[in-house]
C-alpha cells in the first residue's frame, strides 16, 4: 500500500488509516462537549431529548442566534449558560473566545453588528479577544468591562462584587462616570453600588493593597494617606486614578507623591484638574499614550472627569 | 489591516504573523483560527483531552503577550508549538510528575467505538517522541503532511519520515485492529 494517503489524503485510502481517522475524530479540537454526561437511563434521556428538541425548535424560531458557539453549536441570544461542575468554552469566529470555569453563570446579550455583549452573573470567565478595541463588553452586577485588548480574567462573587485581572492588553472597568483603566499585570475590584475601585499592579505591597481595599470600600473616606505613603514608582497607576477621583487637599497630597515618583508632571495642572495635565501624567507612566484611548472613546473624552469623581 | 482569506499558505501565515506582531488583532485572530488544530494536537499528545482544551487559551494568551519578541515571522508556527510544549511540561510539573498521561482516563461514553479510540490515542502517546505529535496532527486533527510541515516548521521530508515510521510502529502496536 502506498504512503500517499498517509501523506496528503490523496490516492487510494488506506483502510487502517481511514479507520483510525474515523475513531479518533472524536478527540479532534471541539469535536465534542466537555464534562460528564449522563450514561444511564438511556430511554428516559432519549425521551427528554425529544421534548427538549421540540421545545428548542420552538424557542429557536423566536430567538436569534448569536455568533457564540459551544463545541460548534451556536448559542441563542438571551441564553444563559450554567456550567455546574464542568467548564465550558465559548467561541466567536474571528472575534475571540471565553472560557467559563465550573459553577459559573453567563448570559449572551443582544449586541449590534460587529460587537458582542455578555453578562457574567456568577463565577469566573477567561476572555481572549482579538476583535477591535471596545467591541466586546461584559456586564457584571456592579460594573461593565470594556475590552481594549486582549486577555483577562473576570470573577463575580456571590455578594455581586467583582475582580478583574488583566494578562495582556488593557481593559476598562466602568460604572456610570467612574472608570478604571487596567493594564496587563494589574487587578481591580468592583463593588455593588460603589463601582470600580482603584487598580493596582499584582506586584504591589500588601500595605498598598490593604489601603486600596479600605479606600474602595469606604468610598474614599479611609485609606488615602496609607496609599500615598506606601506607593512606589510602579504604583503610579493607582495614584493617577486617585488624582482624578479626589479634590482639594486630598488631591494635593496625591499629586505631591505622584510628582515625587514621576518626574516631569504638571503638578499645578493636576491640582486644578486640567485635562491636558492628566493626559500628560498618563503618558509619563510609560503604559501607552493617552492618544490610544481616544481611538475608542466617545467625544465625551477619554478620562473620568474630575468634577464627577467622588 | 491585513485582508483575511481562506487560502492557507505559509506566505499568508507569515504576513499574518507580521501584522499580529505590529498589533493587528484581527490578524492574531486569523492565526488562532489557522493554528488551533496544531496547538490542540500538540497539547493532546501530552495531556488529557479535557485539559488540552483548557490549556489552548493559555497558549494563545502567552503567544499574544510575547509576540513582540518574535524576531522571525517565518518561525511563528514552530515558536507557537514550543509554547504549547512548554505549557504541557508545566502541566506535568505542577502535578509533581506523579501522573502519567497514559494512566489518565479520557472522558467519553463507553461504546465499543470509544474504547477503540482510547486505545488508538494511548498507542500514539506511547510511540517514540519524534513520531507522536506528527501522527496526532495527522490522525486526530486531520491535517495533511504538507499542512503539518507548514504549521510546525518541520521540513516536509522530516514530516514524511515521521508519519511513515510512526504509522508502522502504530500498526504493530494496534495489531491490525483497524483494518
Amino acid at each position: 500500500m502506498s504512503d500517499q494517503y498517509l501523506w496528503d489524503r490523496t490516492g487510494e485510502p488506506d483502510p487502517e488509516i481511514a479507520g483510525l481517522e474515523t475513531v479518533l475524530a472524536e478527540y479532534r479540537y471541539s469535536a465534542r462537549p466537555k464534562g460528564p454526561r449522563l450514561r444511564n437511563f438511556k430511554l428516559l434521556a432519549a425521551a427528554a431529548c425529544l421534548v427538549l428538541f421540540a421545545l428548542a425548535a420552538i424557542w429557536l424560531q423566536r430567538k436569534p442566534l448569536s455568533d457564540w458557539r459551544i463545541a460548534g453549536k451556536r448559542i441563542v441570544v438571551g441564553q444563559t449558560i450554567d456550567t455546574g461542575s464542568s467548564s465550558e468554552k465559548l467561541e466567536a469566529p474571528f472575534f475571540g473566545e471565553v472560557s467559563l470555569d465550573s459553577n459559573s453563570r453567563l448570559q449572551v446579550l443582544p449586541a449590534s453588528a460587529g460587537n458582542q455583549r455578555l453578562a457574567l452573573r456568577r463565577g469566573t470567565m477567561h476572555a481572549l479577544i482579538w476583535a477591535p478595541p471596545a467591541s466586546f463588553q461584559v456586564e457584571t452586577p456592579s460594573a461593565q468591562t470594556i475590552d481594549l485588548g486582549c486577555a483577562y480574567t473576570l470573577t463575580v462573587l456571590p455578594d455581586d462584587s467583582g475582580l478583574l485581572s488583566v494578562q495582556a492588553g488593557w481593559v476598562a472597568f466602568q460604572n456610570g462616570a467612574i472608570e478604571s483603566f487596567i493594564p496587563a499585570g494589574a487587578v481591580c475590584r468592583t463593588r455593588p453600588r460603589l463601582g470600580p475601585g482603584l487598580p493596582y499592579f499584582e506586584s504591589a505591597s500588601q500595605t498598598l493593597r490593604d489601603a486600596v481595599a479600605r479606600y474602595d470600600s469606604t468610598s474614599g473616606r479611609e485609606g488615602l494617606s496609607a496609599i500615598v505613603s506606601s506607593a512606589r514608582k510602579h504604583d503610579a497607576l493607582t495614584l493617577w486614578h486617585l488624582v482624578v477621583r479626589t479634590k482639594g487637599d486630598d488631591r494635593g497630597l496625591v499629586v505631591q507623591r505622584f510628582a515625587a515618583l514621576v518626574p516631569g508632571i504638571d503638578a499645578s495642572g493636576l491640582n486644578s484638574g486640567s485635562g491636558s495635565a492628566i493626559d500628560q501624567a498618563w503618558n509619563l507612566l510609560g503604559l501607552g499614550g493617552a492618544d490610544w484611548w481616544r481611538m475608542w472613546k466617545s467625544s465625551a473624552g477619554p478620562w473620568p472627569a474630575a468634577e464627577t469623581a467622588k | 489591516m491585513i485582508a483575511l482569506t481562506p487560502f492557507h499558505s505559509q506566505a499568508a501565515d507569515v504576513s499574518l504573523a507580521r501584522a499580529a506582531r505590529e498589533g493587528d488583532r484581527a490578524a492574531f485572530g486569523a492565526l488562532y483560527e489557522r493554528y488551533k488544530p496544531m496547538v490542540h494536537g500538540i497539547l493532546l499528545t501530552h495531556v488529557p483531552y479535557s485539559d488540552a482544551e483548557d490549556l489552548m487559551q493559555t497558549v494563545f494568551i502567552q503567544a499574544m503577550q510575547r509576540l513582540a519578541s518574535l524576531r522571525e515571522a517565518e518561525a511563528f508556527g514552530g515558536w507557537l508549538a514550543a509554547i504549547a510544549r512548554n505549557l504541557a511540561s508545566d502541566y506535568h510539573r505542577q502535578r509533581k510528575n506523579l501522573v502519567d498521561i497514559n494512566e489518565l482516563p479520557e472522558p467519553r461514553s463507553r461504546t465499543g467505538h470509544a474504547y477503540e479510540a482510547e486505545a488508538a490515542l494511548d498507542a500514539i502517546r506511547r510511540l517514540p517522541e519524534a513520531y507522536r505529535e506528527t501522527l496526532m496532527l495527522r490522525l486526530v486533527e486531520g491535517m495533511t503532511g504538507p499542512e503539518i510541515a507548514s504549521r510546525t516548521g518541520l521540513t516536509p521530508d522530516s514530516v514524511r519520515v515521521n508519519l511513515c515510521r510512526g504509522m508502522k510502529l502504530l500498526r504493530a502496536q494496534l495489531g491490525g485492529n483497524h483494518e
